[in-house]
């Protein structure tokens, strides 16, 4: 179920917050443990997706619910097994499994789509359904057998790490989690006690999180869905627009799934880290990465970046690490060349911001923020593209100078839309961010009173989407 | 890569802070509930109470005429019609009442209302004694428990107080249901009501069906323009009924019993489906349910469902021919239910061919019973015939009929040909006697003197008509109304703007317009008579009286036409005969 929706603020949550602190109050911990990765397997399970069949039907997660389990089981088992006798090749086995299982599942049809495309062969097209959440909870588990082996994970009770596995605030679209961070607070007492300070926390940030991504997300969807659909007939202002629109969606999006899953989290009594921290407010991009998705890009480092070298063997080698990480990190998002040249493009970046500074030559700070704007801007063009060739034909009408008008618009774009999205662009440039919002202050009743009237306006729009006046998606969970 | 530091984050319990957290939570609780509670549904029912749409008004306006006129029948055997538009269009309440004997009133609007509020329509015209023939389109066996689009849209502008009667569950759906284009529309409208440029009072015309075309019984007697197609009607599709039709027609059906008003279903005319689709279900289904309740439904389900030829622009809206056919028919199972006696034998056939949109109880072709619809190629109905078949009759000496100019050219290949039998024509004073509390808007327009033939007309029309101007126009009263005398020589217009009338409530003001400006190549669509804003009658040949009768009192167009050399041609009757 999505976070945004009235099952899941009024029914699944109230059960889920009574039945853990019940349970941890009259049974123990255990029990309480025990009982929220049920309710997070339940939450998991009760995902609907389209079918593959085209037909319009959708089915349940529940079918996926068995690959969850038998992932969690087979990772614990052998972290387990690394933690008593580290063995190399038991490593590699658990480490290919991972990627074997995300493999198949994520990039089975795009890998036999792109050989048949080389070859011709007339490759029969796997249609195979994506898990829900296969992506983050992969990754996750990875990090757990590589740190077992390392001997860095001392956790070894089978209900903490499945709830730190399956926590159903980070299970769909993350934050991607570290054991070391999360698994000590599910072994903590006093997390098992509503704590009317956390509570507090959590409904700012759940009320501001709502907020992103049902107002500002889910307003801005609109023209970037039509901008990229009539990517051949748009104007210069509407291409331009659209990417604007696009950029602002995916931020809001995500940034504020990610809020709400952090509030969401500290109901347990349980911090989930940050994944944003202003991202278009970088200087350069490598400033970016350190603000957008930043578990992400921890893990890229952690488990990608540094076991292939890092900085360590020369400067080529450097930049060709980079390079591969970034590239990766961008087939992680999905099987398509979009992602991997977006991948690759922030590689390139990368490697040119690197080379930049090694240079005496500075830019004043506005202006690198603008640069590094422009460049995430054009990048989210690629990663939005439906193609390749959708792609290059917005890249171009951004450029097109000839189509230059402002009026007369076929997307039904208006000047209030280019005010509004101008508007988000100084927000996203000046606003504090979340954290700096709620937690570098007491918070206090008018606070509260301010972020009820976020949650209400938040629930007016998912009434709008649950009655089918609207639509919505998280864009992020398709990854 | 440059990346951030791992967040190490725990979460500490500050004893210090749990009240401040204590009360920001109770205060966040709090705020959402009297939000949700209070300030939503308020700022909803402050917010959107008026919806400024044509089709709104138009329901209020034929609502308001046609409750008008049942309540001026004083008669304790009414037949009243209740429904959605296949109603309106689809069944000729003054037809049947000059079958049956009985005063009949068409109460049919707009199936888009929903069962609940057309039968409460019927409830609130219904007496003791009445017949209420409930003409319920077939969608609306398969209501829903909330309120339909337009029905919520008509309450909240018209009728509030339907709202309040509802039950709570189902009003609190409707407060919290409202569909987003609703707020932003009533935000749009309460900006133009703020910045001046929107008069609540006013809304649109809908211009498609002119509510001063109805006729004395609530027939809608107007013209259509008819489009190419018509999406299929899918009666297939229809599901079997649901709980909360049985519930509102149980409900409705008990009512009746307790107040004496006896029910009786009948099936609308519904366009045939071009692919054959086999409706028998959902006929079925309706018809055991009203047996179930003991009442009967009335309807051939394949004399109902009618070929395309028969609707105007919906597969539920019939043309004049098909409303006529279908009349005919409910009218034999009308007389044989109420059990009247069967009227005396008569072979002859009149033939309808559309337009024909003139029907009046006067009119000799409505002493036909037996009609049907002449077409050029089969229908494959039992309501259509060919010329062909038309040849066949004439040969068995069948007597045939008509009076529609196009029968002839239809015939006239075969060898068929139409003798006048019948003519009638009128002045206008015989319309001035037929009408003695009535408003005449008279024009006109580019033509010469009328001469002034006759000398009982009233003085202000004598007055007008012996105008030397060339382009005149004038709205005059008969009767109680013969203080109007608004007139205008030359090229010019005069307008009569009557105010809502106290003993009918809820009535918006009645517009009359009469114009002298010749239609020219720059004003195409100028035309000299209008009522609200509807283009009534064209007189614009040389010397011709327009002529249109309003009746004051229900706000409908009773007669118009144009008279030429002081003669208006009321009807005409041709006999088919071979040449």
């Amino acid at each position: 179920m999505l976070f945004n929706s009235f099952v899941f603020l009024f029914g699944f949550l109230p059960a889920a917050l009574l039945l853990y602190f019940g349970l941890a109050r009259f049974s123990g911990t255990r029990a309480a443990n025990v009982a929220l990765v049920a309710m997070s397997l339940v939450f998991y399970g009760y995902w609907a997706y389209p079918s593959v069949s085209g037909d319009g039907s959708t089915h349940r997660m529940l079918g996926y619910v068995w690959l969850l389990c038998a992932s969690t089981t087979a990772n614990f088992l052998v972290g387990r097994s690394l933690q008593a006798r580290p063995r190399r090749w038991l490593l590699a086995l658990a480490v290919t499994g991972n990627l074997a299982v995300l493999g198949y599942y994520k990039y089975a049809g795009f890998f036999v789509h792109t050989l048949d495309g080389v070859f011709h062969a007339g490759l029969p097209i796997p249609r195979v359904i994506l898990p829900l959440a296969i992506s983050f909870y992969t990754f996750t588990q990875i990090a757990f057998v590589v740190d077992a082996y390392r001997g860095l994970a001392a956790e070894m009770s089978f209900s903490r790490y499945a709830l730190f596995v399956s926590f159903f605030p980070h299970l769909i679209a993350g934050p991607i989690v570290h054991h070391s961070e999360i698994m000590p607070q599910f072994a903590r007492r006093d997390a098992k006690r509503w704590q009317f300070d956390n509570v507090s926390l959590a409904l700012a940030w759940l009320s501001i999180g709502l907020f992103k991504k049902v107002a500002i997300a889910d307003a801005c969807a609109p023209l970037a869905n039509v901008v990229f659909g009539k990517a051949g007939s748009v104007t210069v202002v509407e291409a331009w627009a659209g990417a604007l629109a696009y950029t602002m969606q995916l931020y809001f999006d995500f940034s504020g799934y990610s809020d709400m899953a952090i509030g969401l989290s500290l109901l347990f009594n349980v911090r989930l880290p940050e994944n944003f921290e202003a991202p278009y407010r970088a200087v350069n991009i490598v400033d970016f990465w350190r603000r957008w998705h930043m578990t992400l890009s921890r893990f890229l480092r952690d488990y990608l970046y540094i076991p292939l070298g890092g900085n360590r063997l020369g400067h080529f080698r450097r930049y060709f690490n980079l390079f591969a990480t970034m590239a990766i990190g961008g087939l992680w998002h999905g099987a398509g060349w979009t992602f991997v040249i977006w991948g690759s493009y922030h590689g390139l970046l990368l490697i040119v911001c690197h080379l930049w500074k090694k240079t005496s030559w500075r830019l004043p700070v506005w202006s690198t923020r603008s640069l590094t704007f422009l460049t995430v801007l054009l990048g989210w063009v690629v990663f939005r593209a439906s193609d390749l060739s959708e792609a290059g034909v917005l890249l171009g009408k951004m450029f097109d100078l000839s189509t230059f008008r402002l009026d007369h618009w076929k997307t039904g774009l208006q000047l209030e839309h280019l005010a509004g999205l101008l508007g988000l662009l100084v927000f996203v440039n000046v606003a504090p961010t979340t954290r700096q919002w709620i937690e570098s202050r007491p918070l206090r009743i008018p606070d509260a009173i301010k972020m009820a009237f976020l949650f209400c306006v938040a629930l007016f729009l998912i009434r709008n989407v649950e009655l089918q006046f609207a639509k919505s998606e998280f864009i992020y969970f398709r990854f | 890569m440059a990346v951030s530091n791992p967040i190490t984050a725990t979460v500490e319990t500050a004893a210090p802070r749990t009240a401040a957290g204590r009360r920001f939570v109770a205060a966040w609780c709090i705020s959402v509930a009297f939000v949700a509670l209070v300030i939503f549904p308020l700022a909803t029912l402050f917010l959107i109470n008026w919806f400024n749409e044509a089709g709104l008004r138009w329901i209020k306006e034929i609502r308001t005429r046609k409750f008008r006129m049942a309540e001026q029948i004083h008669s304790q055997d009414r037949i009243l019609i209740a429904g959605g538009s296949s109603g309106l269009f689809g069944v000729d309440a003054e037809l049947l009442e000059k079958r049956l004997r009985r005063p009949v009133v068409n109460l049919a609007s707009h199936a888009g209302l929903g069962l609940r509020f057309l039968l409460e329509d019927a409830r609130q015209a219904g007496r003791s004694g009445d017949t209420i023939l409930l003409n319920i389109e077939y969608g609306l066996y398969a209501s829903e428990p909330v309120l339909t689009d337009i029905e919520r849209r008509y309450s909240w502008t018209y009728e509030t107080s339907r709202l309040l009667q509802l039950p709570l569950t189902t009003l609190s759906q409707q407060l919290y249901g409202v569909p987003f284009a609703d707020y932003v529309r009533s935000w749009d409208l309460w900006n133009r009501r703020f910045s001046g440029t929107l008069d609540k009072s006013d809304p649109p015309l809908w211009i498609e069906y002119p509510f001063v075309t109805l006729g004395p019984r609530g027939d809608y007697r107007g013209d259509i323009r008819l489009p190419a197609q018509i999406a299929e009607p899918h009666l297939e599709k229809a599901h079997d009924m649901t709980p909360t039709s049985r519930q509102l027609l149980e409900d409705f059906f008990s009512w009746a019993h307790r107040r004496g008003v006896h029910v009786i279903g009948t099936f609308p005319a519904v366009m045939r489906s071009s692919n054959g689709a086999n409706t028998d279900r959902v006929f079925e289904s309706i018809r055991s349910f009203y047996q179930e309740h003991h009442l009967t439904v009335l309807g051939d389900p394949h004399l109902v469902q009618m070929p395309r030829e028969l609707f105007r622009d919906t597969p539920s809206h019939p043309t004049v021919a098909g409303r006529r056919l279908h009349t005919e028919t409910l009218a034999r199972l009308l007389a044989a239910q109420l059990q009247q006696p069967a009227p005396p034998e008569d072979q002859s056939v009149f033939l309808l061919l559309d337009p024909h949109s003139d029907l009046g109880l006067e009119d000799p072709s409505a002493a036909f019973r037996h009609c049907r619809y002449l077409t050029a190629e089969p229908l494959h109905h039992p309501y259509d015939i060919t010329p062909a078949e038309v040849r066949e009759l004439v040969q068995k000496g069948t007597p045939v009929y008509f009076d529609s100019p196009g029968v002839a050219e239809m015939l006239q290949p075969l060898g068929l040909q139409g003798v006048r039998e019948h003519e009638s024509t009128s002045t206008l004073a015989d319309w001035i006697k037929s009408y003695p509390n009535h408003y005449f808007l008279l024009s006109v327009s580019g033509g010469a003197r009328v001469p002034v033939l006759s000398a009982e007309l009233p003085a202000s029309f004598a007055k007008f008509l012996a105008d030397d101007a060339p382009d005149r126009v004038a709205i005059l009263g008969t009767g109680s109304f013969s203080r109007t005398h608004k007139t205008q020589s030359g090229i010019g217009f005069v307008r009569v703007k009557q105010s809502a009338r106290p003993r009918w409530s809820h009535a918006a003001p009645v517009d009359y317009s009469a114009s002298a400006w010749p239609k020219t190549e720059d004003h195409p669509d100028l035309r000299p008579l209008l009522v609200e804003k509807q283009p009534m009658a064209d007189g614009t040949a040389e010397g011709d009286l327009a002529v249109c009768v309003v009746d004051p009192d229900l706000g409908i167009v009773v007669r118009r036409g144009t008279f030429h050399h002081e003669q208006h041609l009321d009807s005409e009757l041709r006999r088919v005969t071979a040449q």
